[in-house]
């Protein structure tokens, strides 16, 4: 058999899904703009957690801070490290009000 | 060198990718029909085979981000389509499979009628009934290299077979597929299908 006439008869052999195949998938595939944009915002929120952990702790103890380039040193008020992880904490619940809003 | 094909289809999944996926559409239109003839030459059977290819389009659009152009997005995506088969079936092992009752022709049915009369749907039907007589793999080929118009090359990275290999089965699916189209209507009305 020629290939060209296997082919012609493949070819006549495809089969379809059914009529609704596109738009039932189609729901799937908005139905996973949610979860995707859930992901990104609680993986940002954790990054965003973890680099404020890393200042209270590490960072955190050193309040007066020498700039580059200037001969004084800037000292930060008592309690800096602890009143930013706060204010962080309260953008992070925040964004998740928001985002528990947005979910629904 | 990229053809005005593939020059579109990157544009598009970089779309898709950046939030729009009205555009994935797209994609599933040009796709779904040859993802399906493949869907039910691994799964022989129609439901569970449409359910498997949602399933391989849903996986596709959520790895798409990790898509590095690297491969043609047939190529990747008859992979993905052929891995949520084969884990389909192995889900399903302990299940009974009903087999492609809507796609099967008693020999005597076509012995009473004259081939070139033969609607698109019935000549469908036959050779589905054919390629399901070839081996899952054989049959699988043919398809990718005829229906999906796969170079060989391509259709090793999907089936991770070896390019002698795959031309080897080829070959042999081709020759099976003769030979059980012969069995089917017979030498003297083979030409009118």
């Amino acid at each position: 058999m020629k290939k060209d006439r296997t082919q012609e008869l493949l070819k006549q052999s495809a089969l379809t899904p059914s009529d609704d195949f596109t738009n039932q998938l189609m729901q799937r595939i908005e139905q996973e703009k949610p979860i995707r944009f859930l992901v990104w915002h609680l993986a940002a929120i954790a990054g965003g957690l973890t680099t404020m952990l890393v200042f209270v702790f590490v960072i955190g103890n050193q309040l007066s801070i020498r700039l580059p380039g200037m001969a004084t040193r800037l000292d930060l008020p008592p309690h800096t490290p602890q009143i930013l992880l706060i204010v962080f904490v309260m953008l992070a619940l925040n964004r998740l009000i928001i985002l528990k809003k947005e979910m629904v | 060198m990229k053809t005005n094909k593939e020059d579109h289809e990157t544009q598009l999944i970089h779309q898709i990718v950046q939030g729009d996926t009205a555009s994935f559409r797209i994609l599933v239109d040009r796709y779904k029909d040859v993802a399906y003839s493949l869907a039910c030459s691994i799964i022989k059977n129609p439901e569970a085979a449409e359910d498997a290819l949602q399933d391989a389009f849903v996986k596709a659009f959520r790895s798409l981000p990790k898509f590095r152009f690297k491969a043609s997005f047939s190529t990747w995506f008859y992979r993905i389509v052929i891995n949520t088969c084969y884990s389909t079936i192995e889900k399903q092992k302990k299940q009974p499979t009903t087999p492609l009752d809507n796609l099967t022709l008693s020999h005597q049915s076509l012995d009473a009628n004259t081939f070139d009369l033969l609607q698109d749907e019935e000549r469908k039907a036959i050779i589905n009934q054919i390629l399901n007589q070839l081996k899952p793999k054989e049959a699988l080929v043919l398809k990718l290299h005829y229906l999906g118009e796969l170079p060989i090359a391509e259709i090793a990275k999907v089936t991770k077979m070896t390019v002698a290999n795959i031309k080897v089965v080829l070959h042999r699916a081709r020759k099976n597929f003769q030979s059980a189209l012969d069995q089917l209507l017979g030498n003297e009305k083979k030409h009118l299908l």
